[in-house]
């Protein structure tokens, strides 16, 4: 399994200017990387209103249990999978989120 | 979303035929119902929105929406027999739980009146250890046993009684010392409470503990398989154990069992049989799985039907459903002039709740067809039905390329297990699902939500009513009843976008309507994929085994891979060795879900034989537009392979290109792992688009791709997916036969 590098922070820039179209390989391997949590406990994206608008939720430990909601809702997908990515970055690594990606 | 659920006792009905809605709400009700055709009910960013019409206005007014209960987990029910009159008495079982440890207790088989009343059962406590329990009168004894059991090990098990004195002894012992860690236990303890005579009046349960209650019904229910339960008129030896060890036919008791079920008799059917008494049956319920390796499997057969007595076991999960079981809301007739085509019972609530409880008008038996039949998979949508994997599978965001998004949908199925699984899904302990029913809430038949499934397919729908096409709708249910009679005087059936599961009548029909000239136009990818199997006697119940290979999330363990229902071998139908490619000349290749494609035309685009198709098409690249990820070609894509059955004549008119790296050949494409199976540097992960003429006039047209129908209402319908699609539906339809062309061997082959 790969192990997330301090400097594979610069990659998360191209997250934003980039699709799965043509990102770079590397920031392909962080994101497989931020993707294989575990479920219990997983932080997800849950579509409120059907396309229009999201929130983050974390996953319960077991099958059934409801998702609970974080309070911020988005309209825009792009901008609830970047908050994602930032805590999927903290969950998961000790590298700092970069300072200047906001 | 989901305030109100339903759905149909039939998918398919007739004019003339009646449908039963059965309908649940949140909160009770008054609800109205039309009833309305569709023709779109994809509302994804980029597709044409909800399209209705109501055709049959206010069929019901204020009718009575109310709370209906769903009761899911396993078990064998068998009438009640008497016991008390042996003062000594043992069960001997051979027992494999496979979640000894889960956040509820687990009965292996009672006999109860439940909470308050008296009775006795076998169980598992919450930290994995056996236990026999008696009931008088509601108070409680329990002998629990000290060493939990291993997952997935088999043990003997045996409980004797002594009714005189109060005794109980209780053992189990591992079949396999070694793997099981040696987790022999034994206990015994006198018990002062028995109802041992009230017994008698109480069915026998496997798998779970009736409750007494209205709902649930049955509660504590067991994950595991349950092999040669038997109970003896004496107190068991441990040589009356290893009887269990010996063919059920070969097993020599001291006296004859009061009671031995033999579970490898009708393995295909619903029924159990005790074998110790004459005509003595009783019945499975909620689809505990059958045709699984029990006790005495050892590896040399893999066919249940070759030595059934080495499939001898249940195996039971708490999760499962066969029947909701609601109450019906409403009967409808459908009215004899109502066309062909797709409909829902529209029901609406006091705030604006609304459900679509979809169905499908078939044209009349022995009445007029159109030439356009519009074959919609009602057995995929069964396999999808209620989806988990989005929720339940961990590695669903590699797979999707993209973090998770969790729709409304699937976060109501996601928390409401009543609802039971899909043929995607794994149950509690791990194990892949086998069976789906339709009557429950099926959401792969809903519309406005996942664009899959039915929802998908009203793509199709919608682009033929925009192009004026008259056309029949049909399904797969009816294609599986009727077998060729379903196709009978249609010049051409069309498929929806994914048109995965083919029952062998099925595919037989389809091989009899190609050879007696029909047309067949393939609309989608990762079609003709697997084989399913429908239950002998209950058609809202379907099978399917995921053996060796294929695109899956589960597969069958060894011992497991031949239908229940059928007989048949399950699985792929290219390990079937029928591959697709003998039927639509393409088969599944690769899959991926960040983003679609495009296909390029080839020079074989300008052979005179597919003219017809190109007219009005300048264009060399074909569908790099749609709502379904940007392009034609995508999610699930299939291609030429002549080593499969492609056949040699066949023109591969276009083929798609650029992948992303997040698709992925599947399993079957290769025989080993090497780096390069990713869609952006596989030797073949593309969707061909190909045409073949076949005898008696007929031929194939396949598009290799679920997400082409995405693309057909692009630009206001006016595209070369949309073009081509049509120019090959208009001369498909058309009676004019297509001519079998001359031999020409091409370099590929």
């Amino acid at each position: 399994m790969y192990e997330i590098r301090a400097e594979d922070a610069q990659l998360l820039k191209y997250f934003r200017t980039t699709t799965t179209k043509n990102r770079p390989l590397e920031l392909n391997r962080v994101l497989n990387r931020l993707r294989m949590g575990p479920l219990a406990g997983k932080s997800v994206i849950v579509c409120t209103k059907p396309y229009t608008e999201y929130a983050l939720g974390t996953l319960g430990s077991k099958r059934g249990d409801r998702i609970v909601l974080g309070e911020k809702r988005y309209d825009k997908l792009k901008d609830a999978e970047w908050d994602l990515l930032k805590l999927r970055w903290a969950q998961m690594t000790a590298h700092p989120w970069p300072a200047d990606l906001d | 979303m989901f305030e109100i659920l339903g759905y149909a006792d039939e998918w398919t009905v007739a004019p003339g035929d009646r449908i039963s809605f059965k309908v649940h709400c949140q909160s009770p009700m008054a609800l109205d119902m039309d009833i309305v055709r569709l023709r779109c009910g994809d509302t994804s960013p980029g597709a044409p929105g909800l399209k209705e019409t109501v055709v049959v206005p206010s069929v019901g007014e204020s009718i009575r929406g109310i709370q209906q209960y769903t009761e899911i987990g396993s078990r064998a029910v068998v009438p009640a027999f008497p016991e008390s009159q042996s003062i000594l008495r043992s069960w001997v079982l051979a027992i494999m739980p496979t979640l000894p440890r889960t956040d509820h207790e687990q009965t292996i088989l009672s006999r109860s009146g439940g909470e308050g009343g008296s009775g006795y059962r076998l169980g598992i406590d919450t930290t994995g250890q056996l236990f026999w329990e008696q009931m008088l009168n509601g108070d409680k004894q329990r002998l629990t046993l000290q060493i939990p059991l291993i997952p997935r090990q088999w043990y003997l098990v045996s409980v004797s009684i002594d009714a005189a004195s109060g005794m109980v002894s209780l053992s189990q012992y591992p079949k396999n010392v070694l793997l099981a860690s040696n987790t022999a236990d034994s206990g015994r303890m006198e018990f002062s409470k028995s109802g041992a005579e009230e017994y008698d009046a109480l069915p026998l349960v496997f798998g779970a503990m009736p409750t007494g209650l209205e709902q649930p019904g049955y509660c504590d229910h067991y994950n595991g398989r349950v092999d040669s339960p038997t109970l003896l008129p004496y107190r068991a030896e441990s040589s009356d154990l290893h009887q269990l060890l010996t063919e059920t036919t070969a097993r020599r008791f001291s006296l004859p069992p009061l009671v031995s079920f033999d579970f490898s008799i009708g393995i295909d059917s619903d029924r159990i049989v005790d074998t110790a008494r004459a005509w003595s049956e009783g019945r499975i319920e909620n689809v505990p799985t059958r045709g699984v390796p029990g006790l005495r499997w050892d590896s040399t057969v893999m066919n249940w039907q070759e030595k059934p007595d080495h499939f001898g076991a249940l195996h039971f999960h708490d999760d499962t459903l066969e029947d909701a079981n609601w109450e019906t809301t409403i009967d409808y007739v459908i009215p004899d002039e109502l066309s062909s085509g797709l409909y829902a019972a529209r029901f609406s609530g006091p705030n604006g709740e609304r459900e679509w409880v979809t169905f499908i008008v078939r044209p009349k038996p022995g009445g007029p067809r159109k030439k356009i039949a519009f074959l919609m998979s009602t057995a995929t949508y069964m396999a999808y039905s209620n989806s988990h994997y989005r929720i339940d599978e961990d590695g669903m965001e590699m797979k999707a390329g993209n973090f998770m998004v969790l729709y409304p949908w699937d976060t109501y199925l996601g928390e409401h297990r009543e609802l039971g699984l899909s043929l995607y899904d794994t149950h509690s302990d791990g194990y892949g699902v086998y069976y789906a029913s339709r009557r429950r809430p099926v959401f792969s038949m809903h519309i406005k939500c996942r664009a899959w499934s039915l929802n998908a397919d009203t793509r199709y729908l919608d682009w033929l009513d925009e192009k004026g096409f008259d056309y029949d709708v049909i399904s797969d249910d009816m294609l599986h009843e009727e077998g060729l009679e379903a196709l009978r005087g249609y010049n051409v059936v069309m498929t929806g976008a994914h048109p995965e599961y083919w029952s062998t009548r099925m595919w037989q029909a389809m091989v009899a309507f190609q050879q007696q000239g029909g047309r067949l136009m393939y609309m989608g990818g990762n079609g003709f994929y697997w084989r399913c199997a429908y239950h002998p006697e209950k058609p809202w119940l379907m099978e399917v085994r995921r053996t060796e290979t294929g695109a899956r999330y589960s597969e069958t363990p060894a011992g497991e891979s031949y239908h229940s229902y059928t007989g048949e071998y399950g699985g792929t139908w290219r390990r079937i060795g029928i591959p697709p490619q003998t039927l639509v000349g393409v088969g599944t290749t690769a899959t991926g879900f960040d983003a679609s494609s495009y296909y390029r035309r080839r020079p074989e685009s300008y052979d005179e034989r597919v003219r017809f198709m190109f007219e009005g098409v300048d264009e060399e690249i074909i569908g790099n537009f749609g709502s379904a990820g940007g392009g034609a070609a995508g999610d699930e894509i299939d291609r030429v392979d002549y080593r499969l059955g492609t056949p040699a004549h066949a023109l591969v008119v276009a083929r798609s290109e650029k992948h992303t790296r997040y698709y992925n050949v599947v399993p079957e494409e290769t025989t080993y792992h090497h780096p390069t199976i990713n869609g952006e540097e596989a030797k073949h992960c593309y969707a061909d688009l190909v045409f073949y003429e076949c005898v008696n006039g007929g031929a194939v047209f396949s598009t290799g791709s679920i997400t082409w129908g995405a693309s057909l209402s692009w630009a206001e319908y006016n595209n070369n997916v949309s073009r081509i699609t049509e120019n090959v539906l208009r001369r498909f339809a058309d009676d004019t036969p297509f001519e079998f062309p001359a031999f020409t061997l091409s370099e590929e082959l």
